[in-house]
């Protein structure tokens, strides 16, 4: 039991709350019945007993007598009444009862007390009365038998007790009931909120946690929560824009720069110059495909030609490969390849895997680009293949941090890499690389082919 | 044939000139979206490059009002934005072709050839790569400025080549438009043709050079020369 859930501990406490109550509601209500039962059974034999003293009357001897009218009822053992008189010293002078004692302890000091005793014949409630006869000090103790059937009072008192037990533990439980339908009613906006919050993600910026059907102590947590939504996403769009809008800047004094060395007259400085532009360009459009992938979303209904990318890629690296004099080609599938994924970005990966393979591939070197069935692409080159202890962090982010670490491996295998792990991650697929048997390096980009429908058959 | 150049970086704009120039195209550089309307209604250019980052209107604002009022010159839209998303936008707004910064001369040149060369656009032109020259009005093939002879196929493979120059056109395109519905199935016509016309310019000494992209189909392009 996870008692940091709120919804828990609300239930638990409830749980132990009801229990309690329904223990002590009861048993105290009891004690209050019983008390005003006393009261009551007390006022009752004082009644009696005043009817006593007023009719008795001291006898020839040293004891009293009852004018006999009164006599009959209380020598009948059927009412369950019974009485005694006493002396100060507690020497019997009258009693209904044959053995002539006092029916329950006299008070050690004089004044009213009650007492209770169990025969074989019945429970007794009675009472001492201390009263005067003649300028002597008497004692009347009068008592009732509580199982005689006319005594109805204290059965209702114990009758009550299992009753309201159970009465009081039955509306609890209702009232717990009602306690975790109240809480979960309150706690369901804020479930669906997290819901919500595990939804945001730097492609996905402008949701927000709603605050109507909050409850208002939650509420202040969401204003918040959403105001430090609002300042990351400035942040992040702030970092964004920057490495845009420094690319794009790049690319004009480039092309200045280009200009300016075409116009160089000694062909090999022209050359060599130009093929540094060119990898700064390439840096610049690393950059904007950085930027852009953190806002690219694929849906789940894209779908991309994985043979037709590839062919594009082909189509436009051919001439730059033929240009350094080497060879790219297309083998594999002989038609469309159908995959889950959004064709723009997946023409960004294989491009990057097939200009990492040219740069690293020999003169007259062949980079083969393979298209297979099952939504799988590979890059194969001779160049010096990936050392292994390369292999595993060659993929890594390179703007998740370990830049340092990466360049004195990596020794400058770029962003590309980087930017092709991502978007094989995005589109739910892989990249690895292996050994090329005969030297060199096979990458591949495994994603999630498309359900195929067969299609019919043209003979 | 003048082309309108509407770039507002100084540098860039004065370095194009003399580069286009250098390629067959005197060009007019206008430094505003302003200067480049007025200029487009006055005067009749052959095409415009036209930079989308001008400071006083957005390339494509201008673009679009020009395409609005009838302007009928092709338009080859030059950009520092890059995305997929920028440059369906461009060819939205009329541009007929995009070229990202920074970018070959030799890149812009083709482009610009190809632009000038749409249907009922310059049907006399002639095409070039290297050495090698087509003139599309007699069909005569000039190596080095003399005419050699080629067979009518490898004439027709020659311009659907060289209308590409430095691109690759793929198999299936040669095949259709060489052969149409004639060429048997299955056959290789076309890889028989393309290597005819390989060692034919071979044996001229040309510095074009035809190069196959297994899988894909075929380029031409100029042969570096020998180290």
């Amino acid at each position: 039991m996870n008692f940091r859930s709120t919804f828990s501990q609300i239930v638990w406490l409830q749980v132990l709350a009801v229990g309690a109550a329904s223990l002590a509601m009861p048993v105290a209500i009891y004690m209050f019945l019983d008390r005003t039962v006393s009261a009551y059974q007390v006022q009752m034999l004082r009644n009696r007993e005043q009817v006593l003293f007023h009719a008795m009357r001291p006898d020839a001897g040293r004891g009293m007598t009852l004018p006999p009218g009164l006599q009959a009822p209380y020598a009948q053992e059927i009412s369950g009444f019974a009485f005694s008189v006493m002396d100060g010293s507690g020497h019997v002078l009258l009693s209904s009862e044959a053995d002539k004692g006092a029916l329950g302890p006299l008070p050690v000091r004089r004044g009213e007390a009650v007492f209770r005793r169990k025969t074989g014949k019945g429970t007794y409630f009675g009472a001492s009365f201390p009263e005067a006869m003649a300028g002597r000090p008497i004692w009347i103790q009068v008592e009732q038998n509580q199982e005689n059937p006319d005594v109805v009072l204290d059965d209702v008192v114990a009758q009550f007790l299992p009753a309201a037990g159970w009465l009081t533990a039955a509306l609890l439980a209702f009232l717990l009931m009602a306690d975790i339908v109240i809480v979960r009613r309150a706690l369901k906006p804020i479930v669906l909120a997290s819901r919500l919050a595990g939804e945001i993600s730097p492609s996905n910026m402008d949701l927000r946690l709603p605050s109507e059907d909050m409850p208002s102590e939650i509420t202040p947590l969401v204003v918040a929560v959403n105001q430090a939504f609002d300042r990351l996403e400035q942040g992040f769009r702030a970092q964004r824009d920057l490495t845009t809008d420094v690319a794009h800047e790049l690319r004009t004094p480039l092309s200045v720069l280009r200009m300016r060395v075409e116009f160089l007259p000694d062909a090999e400085v022209r050359r060599r110059l130009l093929a540094d532009i060119d990898v700064m360009s390439r840096l610049v459009n690393q950059l904007l495909s950085i930027a852009e992938l953190e806002t690219m979303v694929i849906g789940p209904a894209d779908q991309a030609d994985l043979r037709q990318v590839c062919l594009e890629v082909v189509e436009l690296l051919a001439p730059l490969a033929v240009a350094q004099d080497k060879a790219l080609e297309l083998t594999g599938a002989r038609r469309g390849v159908k995959v889950h994924g959004q064709p723009d970005l997946l023409f960004q990966a294989v491009r990057n895997l097939v200009e990492n393979a040219i740069r690293h591939s020999p003169p007259q070197g062949v980079v083969t680009v393979e298209v297979c069935e099952g939504g799988v692409v590979k890059v194969l080159d001779r160049g010096p293949g990936v050392p292994q202890a390369m292999k595993a962090r060659l993929f890594e982010r390179f703007w998740r941090g370990r830049r340092k670490e990466r360049s004195a491996v990596g020794g400058g295998a770029g962003l590309g890499l980087s930017i092709v792990a991502r978007i094989a991650e995005e589109h739910g697929g892989t990249v690895s690389v292996e050994d090329r048997p005969g030297g060199g390096a096979v990458f591949s980009v495994t994603l999630r082919p498309m359900p195929t429908r067969q299609p019919a058959q043209i003979s | 044939m003048r082309l309108l150049v509407v770039e507002d970086n100084a540098d860039l704009a004065e370095l194009l000139v003399p580069a286009l120039a250098r390629q067959g195209f005197a060009a007019d550089v206008m430094r505003s979206a302003a200067d480049a309307e007025e200029a487009v209604l006055a005067s009749h250019y052959a095409a415009m490059i036209l930079d989308l980052g001008l400071p006083d209107e957005d390339g494509l604002t201008l673009l679009r009002r020009l395409r609005k009022t009838g302007a009928q010159l092709p338009v080859l839209a030059l950009t520092a934005r890059g995305s997929v998303a920028d440059r369906v936008d461009g060819l939205k707004a009329g541009a007929d072709d995009y070229l990202v910064k920074p970018f070959a001369m030799e890149e812009l040149a083709a482009r610009l050839q190809a632009l000038l060369r749409r249907p009922g656009e310059l049907l006399s032109e002639s095409l070039t790569v290297a050495d090698v020259s087509l003139d599309l009005q007699s069909r005569q093939v000039l190596v080095r400025g003399r005419p050699e002879p080629f067979s009518a196929r490898e004439i027709d493979l020659l311009e659907l080549l060289m209308r590409r120059a430095g691109r690759v056109v793929q198999k299936g395109f040669v095949e259709d438009h060489l052969f149409g519905l004639t060429a048997p199935v299955g056959s290789n016509a076309v890889e028989v043709a393309i290597h005819r016309l390989r060692k034919h310019l071979q044996s001229l000494e040309a510095r074009a050079t035809v190069h196959t992209v297994k899988g894909v189909g075929y380029f031409i392009a100029e042969a570096k020369a020998a180290p």
